[in-house]
């Protein structure tokens, strides 16, 4: 009789633990859906989400959409051959999961440019380093006819990674998809709750991603500049061999003073090694920091942050897709 | 250790097994033993050092105690935890003031605060003056005393549990039971969505305000006043409810520290609802010894600022804190100063509730503030109108509507009941019943996935 109550009781809660996944589940398909990634089967970046699956963001900005035919947070899916004017690379700044897709660099830029021609690939994770060491196999895939955007949040990078950037031997992002760990995560409460343990433990949470902070930034070295020339000029060679010039877009991380100043980086002297290591080698360089201030100082608006996040730093929000966008846009006026 | 963290939740269930086995063989001394080790653990787990302190301050008030009628070992008594606590607490605030007040650079000590001293040093001084008053038998077990001074859940940030409330639990056979583990669990629950959930995300909006006030458009300096509130009472009130649940699961009651208080309609009423265990000690060891009301009026506005006053430098060795509890005091006077209605209108109620709650608010900025400069900011920025940056911030929006909702909810089942006063209550679920449990689970899940993981120190601890 005592074990048959006892049997009884862990059926309960059992069968209560199983109806409470489900319902958490349920919640977090609208609040913190993310679609698994798989390695990436051309290299033009090092994995993709699913294809043509729905994801949703609540944890910094409030966000979703759908992925598109490849994988990538795009309106546009792909269809080969399709001309590709402006092709986007770069970090989860462009891939622009927190914001609503039609409000991303690429969709904003599609829309001034009036037609199909913007196609972005950022994915999370990709530095400049790592799209470097990509753009080959990007450009050849979708052989961008006018620019390739290659964003950066940071100006700044380890002689270590450039070097392997530069020799092909830059670690690529892994993806787990297979195997028991991929089956975990098509669980979207068993993800969040992965992600937020690692966030107790210190890991990173959510959305944790490297970032140069405006005083943590190193000293650039004459080898570091050496290595960074070459980088750019065979960048500058590969973009070429579709047609396309390379749009180098730095976008700094921001935050503000106690006195209510917008900070950026004190990169002056790394800006302008930048500057003229573009001009060298034929690629424009577009620095946002000057109209984020201007934004900042004369409309009190910042390119970062969101209503759930700390005000003015973390991933790119609307306004600030908005002003990149547009700076972009000009640029290619003028180039034009 | 926090209760907010993997160490806790881990820490706490090997303790409660371990208690939970000694319990059924039927050592009640070796549990008790144990629980004063695993308190003393949880307490050396931030600074080993600091549980030679709280020993000290345990040894002392013991010693003392059982020779209460002893003036000298009284004195002895007292004198102990007030001077662990100046010391630690405000020697270096001292000595800075000083130095500001002579122009002469005095130097600093490099002093660091135990975690908790200003609530267990309090603990040991109500057991003694309890003693001293015969309010209480002084107690000859020391593993007992121990235990009643350091006891994990209340150790380092209340409620400030009293001798005569707490201390004959300990003598009789408190059980783990299913019946107190559900209590406590949900408790738990509630206290962990309170502090991990709300407090927390709410900090880093708080956080952002204070740090550059001259940066914010006025809605959102008010907003983030607004903030604050929700933050330290969420903060401070989930504190609590983790502590009372904790100690529930091991069988042990520890009245409600927090009863709603922004629906205080004066500020009288707000310090019986408003950390009700800091309040009542306040009372009962400071305010009545002074004489009370007992002395004519303005004595007893006297006693009542002095009480706040030391109330308000109590939270923190700082000036703004000094004049937080000035603030109060003053308020306090002006509220016994009020002639009083007998039964005031709706409007007028409704009235009391919004001044109350907005005084306090306008507290909390001096509170929160590091230094007068920083809050005359904030409230300048308030008064002028000032223009700047335009973003609110949703878990305020979450955290202030979740305070609107508990007290609409609160008021609507007094009302249903019939009750004059209204009280605070937690909707416990039945875990027995299948939708119970489910939602049991539920509420763990959504705790664990919604909280936020960053750094956020209960703000008590400081205290």
């Amino acid at each position: 009789m005592r074990t048959k109550r006892v049997l009884w009781s862990l059926g309960k809660v059992f069968a209560a633990g199983c109806t409470a996944l489900a319902v958490l589940t349920g919640i977090c398909l609208f609040y913190y859906n993310i679609p698994t990634h798989f390695p990436s089967p051309d290299g033009a970046t090092d994995y993709r989400w699913e294809p043509d699956t729905f994801y949703s963001r609540g944890t910094e900005g409030f966000a979703w959409g759908k992925t598109n035919n490849e994988g990538y947070v795009n309106l546009v899916d792909y269809r080969p051959g399709m001309p590709v004017q402006v092709l986007v690379m770069g970090s989860s700044h462009m891939e622009a999961y927190h914001v609503p897709p039609e409000e991303s660099t690429a969709s904003r830029l599609n829309a001034r440019l009036g037609g199909e021609s913007v196609y972005s690939i950022g994915v999370s994770g990709h530095t400049l380093p790592t799209c470097l060491c990509n753009l080959a196999a990007a450009v050849e895939k979708y052989r961008p006819s006018a620019y390739v955007v290659l964003e950066t949040g940071t100006l700044f990078f380890s002689e270590a990674n450039l070097e392997a950037a530069l020799n092909g031997s830059l670690a690529e992002i892994p993806s787990h998809a297979g195997g028991l760990v991929g089956l975990l995560q098509q669980n979207q409460f068993l993800r969040l709750c992965y992600a937020q343990l690692k966030g107790f433990l210190g890991q990173g949470g959510q959305d944790s991603e490297a970032e140069a902070s405006p005083d943590s930034a190193p000293a650039a070295s004459a080898r570091t500049a050496d290595l960074l020339d070459a980088l750019l000029g065979r960048a500058a060679e590969t973009a070429a061999s579709s047609g396309a010039k390379i749009i180098l877009l730095y976008q700094p991380s921001t935050q503000l003073s106690p006195e209510g100043q917008l900070l950026t980086p004190e990169d002056g002297e790394q800006r302008a090694l930048f500057s003229s290591l573009c001009e060298k080698n034929g690629l424009l360089f577009l620095d946002m920091t000057k109209r984020f201030h201007e934004e900042y100082e004369s409309r009190h608006i910042l390119p970062h942050g969101f209503i759930n996040s700390s005000v003015g730093s973390g991933h790119l929000n609307s306004a600030g897709h908005a002003m990149i966008a547009e700076e972009l846009y000009k640029l290619i006026e003028e180039g034009a | 250790m926090s209760f907010a963290s993997i160490e806790f939740i881990l820490f706490f269930t090997v303790c409660l097994a371990v208690a939970g086995l000694l319990q059924r063989l039927g050592r009640s001394r070796a549990r008790a033993c144990f629980l004063l080790l695993a308190s003393y653990f949880f307490y050396g787990y931030w600074d080993w050092r600091f549980c030679f302190l709280l020993l000290f301050v345990s040894l002392a008030a013991y010693l003392s105690a059982l020779a209460a009628r002893n003036k000298a070992a009284f004195l002895a008594g007292v004198t102990v935890p007030l001077a662990a606590l100046a010391f630690f607490k405000y020697f270096n605030f001292f000595l800075d003031s000083a130095s500001a007040l002579l122009g002469v650079p005095l130097g600093s000590l490099r002093i660091i605060l135990p975690v908790g001293i200003s609530f267990y040093t309090f603990q040991a001084l109500s057991y003694v003056i309890d003693v001293c008053r015969g309010k209480l038998e002084p107690e000859r077990d020391f593993i007992r005393l121990a235990l009643y001074i350091s006891f994990f859940p209340q150790l380092v940030a209340g409620p400030i549990v009293r001798a005569v409330d707490f201390l004959p639990q300990l003598k009789e056979d408190r059980r783990i039971t299913a019946a107190r583990l559900k209590t406590g669990l949900q408790l738990m629950a509630f206290g962990l969505f309170k502090k991990i959930v709300l407090a927390d995300h709410i900090s880093v909006f708080v956080d952002d305000v204070f740090y550059a006030p001259s940066a914010y458009h006025w809605a959102i300096l008010l907003l983030g006043v607004l903030s604050y509130s929700a933050q330290i009472y969420f903060d401070f009130s989930g504190y609590s409810d983790i502590a009372i649940g904790c100690a529930k699961c091991f069988g042990y009651d520890f009245l409600p520290n927090f009863d709603l208080p922004y629906l205080s309609q004066n500020v009288t009423v707000f310090w019986r609802r408003w950390h009700i265990s800091l309040s009542t000690w306040l009372r009962e060891y400071l305010y009545i010894p002074l004489g009370g009301n007992r002395r004519g009026k303005p004595r007893q506005y006297l006693n009542l600022m002095i009480t706040m006053l030391l109330g308000g430098l109590w939270h923190g060795a700082n000036w703004t804190f000094l004049f937080w509890g000035g603030l109060h005091g003053l308020a306090l006077c002006l509220d016994k100063l009020r002639p009083k209605r007998e039964n005031p209108g709706p409007a007028a109620r409704l009235l009391g509730v919004l001044g109350t709650y907005l005084f306090v608010c306008f507290a909390w900025i001096f509170f929160r503030a590091d230094s007068f400069g920083l809050a005359w900011q904030v409230i300048k920025g308030i008064g002028s109108f000032q223009q700047g940056i335009v973003q609110p911030f949703f878990w305020s929006f979450v955290g202030l509507a979740a305070l609107a909702a508990a007290s609409l909810a609160a008021v609507l089942r007094a009302r249903k009941n019939g009750e004059e006063t209204v009280r605070g209550f937690y909707p416990l679920v039945n875990l027995d019943r299948f939708w119970g449990l489910t939602a049991f689970f539920i509420a763990w899940g959504l705790i664990f996935g919604l909280a936020f993981t960053g750094e956020a120190p209960f703000v008590y601890f400081q205290f």
